[in-house]
């Protein structure tokens, strides 16, 4: 379980993180946390639409149809002022687990 | 809904773009269009997939996923029948009863009244602080000095119980009927549905022969039609015109008789100067703004004033003012009250079974629920689950319930005693509907809320796989375990309760009456207005008498005042004054009076205790003479003989001295359960006046002997109607109805109470046995006895029980109190009763014990250890 939701907070973490630069669509974030993690995390749909659907419910995004470069119907999501606290929040308390993780990782 | 169809829609939009979008960045990469699409929707990973995993994303209880937990709770409960039926049988009898018992109340007590600002009507009564008798009824000479004194009110107005006769062409019918006064309506502030109500020149001489219906009356007398507004009655030589019909919900509160018809009322000058009884019922609506208490203060005032200015009658009286809801039931409403409670126990302990047979069910499910937890359903979902499913089986046992009061209420209502008032405000109705699904809600919670969350707990769920078989845990049997010995306790409060009822009812039954009332048939009618001297009525009554003793089958036969235990319309109360012995003014002693004719005795079967009955001989002629009861000789004669001792008695007339010539035995003229009161007979030949009720003694059944009476009457004066015909034992009946009525129901609630307990007993007995049955086989297998087995589990048993039963019998011990004015001859404390409840209960639990214990152990060790 504790498991589970780490993951979650971190594909949500990703997903307010590329959004800073601008709105996108769902395949787009995918492409680009995929390119900012270096091929670390590959996002499926599967995970991918279920948390922005959540997120947008959580009011951390607006989401809005238009059309993409190549005119195809697509559905683009924007950060929203409380999303960015999140993001905030969410960075602050990453880095404050990661520093706990790396330090208890190098005692043992 | 709809909200939900457009997201899905939306959804359904954005996931194609999403593949569209794939397939196109797969082509730029150089695929083949088919290919490319073939590998987006791979890589997609199923759309259909992706739409349910976003749809469980989404915020709070859908509607579909509701509907999906209700249709797999059906589909689980249909599969287990037995658990199923037990669980909706048990929650329709807890929610059946309180939801009859809640509509009981609600009609008599909580619903608001049909009047505007009800919160400003009082009732008042006489403070007869002598007697201590703080709501007595009010004398018309009170009545008037109150409302021409007293400033607190808008109005007042008085009720005068009355009946009449009316010519239809089957013979005369008899109404009870309530003579008002002039600002009646105006107190309660009621409007009519047909017609109207009373004017004010109703009230002026010549104008009163008008009748308003209660809307009942107008039901069943007449049928509902519009034409009655207008029509004629014909009572006695005079005409009655209904004016108009009050509406359904009009009560006339805080009195017991449930009257039919209202007429107008103008106190005449000799009712205005008599004030020595009452008889009136007085309602008043304060003026805006001023309070009860403020309200009391002004008639204290008044009443002081007439205690001066009548000493006689009016000393050390005071008036009582009591809000219209408080004034309504007295007794009733704490009987009714106490019933609640009892029966909100009934539903406690139904929901403790349910939650027990849950707990069971949820342990044997441990497993379905571990691997959906490993499905990915979270705790929540689980619980929302198990939740779904306790709700499911409330609401089916709340559906039957509610069917279940319907049939209650209606028995309710026909065992109501007399006093209770509002009776047809008595249905389950939408406050009854409300109240039964907060009922459901309730118990919803009340038994699955626990279950429910250990079902998602993941350390329960290891816990209760990690055994082969066995389904329960230490801690399951502990909490079980707890649950047997609160439904144990809570029995036993019910069965002490109960039992304490019964043995009331049972003493107040058994009580030497002092009187037989089996084979006595009784006919009540009024001489007054047509035999007018005192020597017309001897003679009337003389005649009646020869010809009712002459009717075959008829042993004896005597007109008497009054009638043992049946409602007293009259005053039948005097004071009288002990010759050589002086008392003050205003401090006489009052007794009950009796005129009979001197077969009454032996009617009635009454017991001499000294001197002599009376004989035909004492009439007008002889010395006036009376025969006392043995409480008033013992009162007033205490270690002395009253036998030619001499008292001074006006019975509707003028003092006359009388010598006493006999002691009987005590009656009990007011009720089985108060002390017999001093009562005094007198020949029926030397005071013919009051009331006549013809009392005879049959050889077979009295019930067949009406019409034969009714033809005696006849035959000597055709202008007499029958006020009515009942035997003793009826009336005798009657007058225990409330007194039934506790019983009834609180030993129905005990009985389910004791019921439900003790099938909780049993299912947690047996389920222990089964799961030990391995346990059992090795120790059989080693060389222990059945015997032994089966005394170790009824013994573990019966620890429970034991447990339940001291707590029970301690809470019992509190609560009994409260009922302590519904006990006749019992403490509330009575050993036997809590003694017998506790053998009752040790010894059904005992036999829950032993038939899962001896199952158990029937199974050979060898099979038993097998089969784990």
């Amino acid at each position: 379980m504790a498991q589970t939701n780490l993951l979650q907070g971190t594909l949500d973490l990703l997903i307010l993180k590329t959004l800073t630069l601008g709105e996108l669509h769902g395949l787009g974030i995918a492409r680009r946390i995929e390119q900012i993690t270096r091929g670390a995390f590959r996002v499926k749909a599967g995970s991918l639409f279920p948390a922005l659907h959540r997120m947008e419910a959580a009011g951390w995004l607006t989401s809005s149809f238009g059309k993409s470069e190549n005119r195809r119907d697509a559905k683009y999501y924007k950060l929203t002022r409380k999303g960015r606290k999140q993001l905030e929040d969410e960075t602050d308390e990453w880095a404050r687990i990661a520093k706990a993780m790396a330090l208890a990782l190098r005692i043992t | 809904m709809f909200r939900n169809r457009r997201a899905d829609a939306d959804l359904d939009r954005e996931l194609r773009g999403y593949v569209e979008l794939l397939t196109e960045e797969k082509i730029r990469a150089g695929m083949a269009p088919n290919a490319a699409r073939r590998a987006a929707l791979l890589e997609a990973g199923g759309v259909e997939s992706v739409k349910e995993n976003v749809r469980d994303g989404r915020r709070g209880a859908s509607l579909e996923t509701l509907l999906q937990d209700m249709r797999y709770a059906v589909r689980t409960l249909r599969n287990a029948p037995a658990f199923t039926t037990a669980a909706v049988l048990t929650l329709a009898i807890g929610i059946g009863a309180n939801t009859a018992i809640f509509s009981a109340v609600d009609g008599v007590l909580l619903k608001p009244f049909p009047f505007s600002h009800t919160e400003r009507i009082v009732t008042l009564f006489q403070n007869d602080r002598k007697k201590g008798i703080e709501r007595e009824d009010v004398a018309p000479g009170n009545f008037a000095s109150w409302r021409e004194r007293a400033r607190a009110f808008a109005a007042m107005a008085a009720a005068e119980p009355y009946g009449l006769a009316y010519e239809t062409p089957e013979g005369p019918e008899r109404l009870g009927n309530w003579n008002v006064t002039q600002d009646f309506f105006k107190v309660l502030d009621a409007r009519p549905v047909r017609g109207r109500l009373l004017h004010d020149e109703d009230f002026t001489p010549g104008n009163g022969h008008v009748l308003i219906l209660t809307y009942d009356s107008w039901q069943r007398r007449f049928g509902g039609q519009d034409s009655v507004i207008g029509r004629a009655l014909r009572v006695g030589s005079d005409l009655y015109t209904i004016v108009g019909v009050l509406p359904r919900n009009f009560a006339y509160l805080g009195h017991l008789k449930r009257y039919e018809v209202f007429s107008p009322k103008t106190l005449d000058t000799s009712e205005v100067n008599f004030r020595a009884s009452g008889w009136y019922h007085v309602v008043a609506r304060l003026k805006p703004g001023v309070t009860v208490a403020q309200a009391a203060a002004d008639l204290d005032r008044v009443a002081d004033q007439l205690s001066t200015e009548y000493p006689a009658t009016n000393t050390l009286s005071a008036v009582t003012v009591v809000p219209l809801r408080d004034g309504v039931a007295g007794n009733a409403a704490r009987a009714l009250f106490l019933l609640l409670g009892a029966v909100g126990l009934v539903l406690l302990i139904a929901c403790t079974n349910v939650a027990n047979l849950l707990l069971a069910r949820t342990a044997r499910r441990a497993r379905e629920f571990a691997v959906r937890t490993a499905l990915g359903a979270g705790p929540r979902r689980i619980t929302r689950q198990v939740l779904t499913e306790s709700f499911l089986l409330a609401a089916v046992g709340g559906l039957f319930g509610t069917l279940l009061a319907y049939w209650g209420v209606g028995a309710i209502r026909s065992i109501s005693p007399g006093t209770l008032p509002r009776v047809e405000e008595m249905r389950v109705d939408a406050r009854a509907l409300l109240f039964a699904l907060g009922a459901v809600v309730l118990t919803t919670f009340g038994f699955g809320l626990f279950p429910a969350l250990r079902a998602a707990d993941p350390s329960s769920q290891r816990e209760l796989t990690s055994g082969a078989r066995a389904a329960g845990s230490p801690r399951q049997h502990r909490l079980r375990g707890l649950l047997v010995i609160a439904e144990v306790a809570l029995a036993i409060v019910l069965l002490v309760g109960a039992g304490l009822l019964m043995r009331s009812f049972v003493l107040v039954t058994g009580s030497d009456r002092g009187y037989r009332s089996d084979h006595v048939l009784a006919s009540t009618t009024f001489i007054w207005s047509s035999q007018r001297t005192p020597s017309a009525r001897r003679q009337f009554v003389t005649e009646l008498v020869a010809r009712a003793a002459a009717i075959p089958g008829v042993e004896a036969a005597a007109v008497s005042t009054s009638i043992p235990l049946a409602d007293r319309i009259g005053a039948d109360q005097a004071k009288f004054g002990i010759v050589g012995q002086a008392v003050a003014r205003g401090e006489e002693p009052a007794a009950h009076v009796t005129a009979l004719t001197p077969d009454a005795f032996a009617v009635l079967r009454m017991q001499l205790r000294a001197g002599r009955l009376l004989t035909a001989h004492d009439d007008s002629a002889a010395l006036p003479v009376a025969v006392i009861s043995e409480s008033m000789a013992r009162r007033y004669w205490p270690n002395e003989n009253p036998l030619g001792r001499r008292i001074s008695l006006g019975f509707y007339a003028a003092p006359v001295v009388r010598e006493v010539v006999g002691v009987v035995a005590d009656i009990r003229h007011a009720s089985l359960d108060a002390p017999p009161e001093a009562t005094v007979y007198l020949p029926h030949a030397q005071a013919p006046v009051g009331d006549l009720n013809i009392l005879v003694r049959t050889r077979d059944e009295p019930r067949g002997y009406e019409r034969q009476i009714k033809r005696v009457v006849a035959s000597l004066d055709p202008s007499l109607t029958m006020a009515g015909t009942r035997t003793l034992d009826e009336i005798a009946n009657d007058s225990l109805k409330a007194r039934r009525f506790a019983l009834v129901l609180f030993g129905c609630f005990a009985a389910a109470a004791l019921l439900l307990a003790i099938i909780g007993v049993y299912g947690v007995v047996s389920h222990s046995t089964a799961e030990r049955s391995k346990e059992f086989g090795v120790r059989l297998a080693l060389g222990a006895q059945r015997s032994d087995i089966i005394r170790m589990v009824v013994g573990q048993g019966l620890a429970t029980a034991a447990f339940g039963l001291a707590i029970g019998t301690l809470a019992a011990a509190g609560l009994t109190s409260l009922m302590a004015n519904m006990l006749f001859g019992v403490t509330p404390l009575d050993p036997l009763t809590f003694g017998g409840v506790a053998a009752l209960m040790l010894a059904t639990v005992l036999v829950a014990c032993y038939i899962p214990a001896r199952r158990a152990t029937a199974v050979p060790p060898v099979t038993a250890l097998r089969l784990s």
